[in-house]
């Protein structure tokens, strides 16, 4: 699942090094129209569907943060 | 804060359009970046209108109310208030609604209110006017609503380097009271201590509006001159939004099924995805493509669903509507209510 969610990331911002950062949204890899981008990328390839009130920035700042989210989202 | 009304109803919606359309392939540098493409899916990005440089918001409610007036769907005698729910003033003073009764010549009985309510500013009028209506008998209350954050600051824009969907747009609504019962439900909120999440710095006495800034500003947001904790902003909705519309179905004692339409403010087509799939709402039941179609007017984009989407629906029979406006503030009113059928529903385009 985490290699997945790498490609993912990779997609939406090729120009950064996602395993090099320990919190992407503090480092600037994603804001917050990239966290919404990521969300629907998300949605579409694990097929679940992510509750509004979860998109929070903490849960989109590391590959575990993220696949915990999955994990614990509505199939 | 719960209200309860009876006897009220809105009559007609006019919505007065600006004559330009811009196209978001048209107007930014670079469409084709896979960002700009992914953004104008998820988020909805597509077509906006803007209204032309040194165009006022009170021309273009003046413009709709001679409207209403020569086609004989609103008289000037019938007008018992005038409530302007906008951030967009013309001047600090006078207030647009003095500037309509000057310009209508209306008689000094009729009461004139502004109201700088942002993204929930169309409730927010609605509640305002029902109270009105209270002491009105058979006058009418005007409530005008839209913004022009957006209008062009020359003809000869540069191309923006960063999409932006803010739209502009002036609409009226013309509120009665009626002798049927049916009751309206609404609630109030407000959340001060997020007051900075969004945020227009520029225009008032701390920081002075200046050319500079304005010219800086195209480039720099969403919607013009507004900053935005957009994640703090898009939580707040989906956690207070959801348990207030419970709230008035438990006051009406309705079914979340029995309501036939969410007209909800239209920040952008994800907010409002994720807002139908928390209240477990069908898609269909929730227009939201008036940013994609004309850009987030702020207060305007309520009475745009109902001219823009739903002005068949609801010149032709009664509704069951569900109304929620959220945002700036931070606050967020919403209100149950039967809509239909109105007299008149329908937008115009300006020379605006």
């Amino acid at each position: 699942m985490n290699q997945k969610i790498l490609e993912i990331l990779h997609r939406i911002r090729p120009e950064f090094d996602f395993e090099s950062s320990n919190d992407f949204v503090e480092d600037g890899y994603l804001d917050s129209f990239d966290v919404v981008t990521l969300v629907a990328e998300i949605e579409e390839s694990f097929g679940i569907i992510i509750d509004g009130t979860d998109i929070l920035p903490e849960n989109f700042s590391s590959v575990e943060n993220i696949s915990r989210l999955i994990q614990g989202s509505e199939k | 804060m719960l209200f309860e009304f009876e006897g009220k109803i809105i009559s007609g919606v006019l919505s007065v359009l600006p004559e330009n359309e811009y196209i978001f392939e048209e107007e930014n540098i670079d469409p084709q970046d896979i960002k700009n493409r992914r953004l104008k899916r998820i988020i909805g990005f597509g077509k906006r209108r803007r209204v032309k440089a040194d165009t006022t918001l009170s021309e273009m409610l003046l413009y709709g109310m001679r409207y209403l007036m020569d086609h004989d769907m609103l008289q000037k005698e019938q007008i018992g208030a005038i409530v302007v729910s906008t951030l967009s003033q013309d001047f600090l003073l006078p207030q647009i609604s003095m500037i309509l009764h000057g310009e209508l010549g209306l008689s000094p009985g009729v009461f004139c209110i502004d109201s700088p309510q942002a993204c929930g500013g169309f409730v927010v009028g609605l509640l305002e006017a029902f109270m009105l209506l209270e002491h009105m008998q058979d006058r009418k209350v005007i409530l005008c609503t839209g913004e022009i954050f957006n209008r062009r600051t020359n003809p000869n824009e540069p191309k923006l380097e960063h999409p932006s969907f803010g739209g502009d747009i002036a609409n009226i609504a013309v509120l009665e009271n009626t002798s049927e019962h049916h009751k309206i439900y609404a609630n109030a909120y407000s959340d001060g201590s997020q007051r900075n999440a969004l945020l227009i710095r520029d225009g008032g006495f701390k920081y002075p509006m200046t050319e500079e800034k304005l010219k800086a500003q195209i480039n720099h947001s969403p919607i013009m001159g507004v900053e935005m904790d957009g994640s703090a902003v898009f939580n707040f909705v989906q956690k207070e939004v959801p348990p207030a519309i419970e709230e008035l179905l438990e006051m009406s004692k309705l079914q979340m099924d029995e309501i036939d339409y969410f007209l909800f403010h239209q920040p952008n087509k994800f907010m409002l995805q994720k807002l139908a799939e928390k209240l477990g709402v069908p898609y269909s039941k929730i227009p939201m493509n008036i940013t994609e179609e004309l850009g987030n007017s702020d207060s305007g984009t309520i009475p745009a669903v109902m001219t823009f989407d739903l002005s068949k629906q609801l010149t032709e029979k009664q509704w069951k509507c569900c109304l929620s406006g959220f945002g700036g503030g931070l606050s967020w009113t919403s209100m149950l209510m039967d809509i239909g059928p109105l007299d008149f529903c329908e937008s115009i385009d300006s020379p605006f």
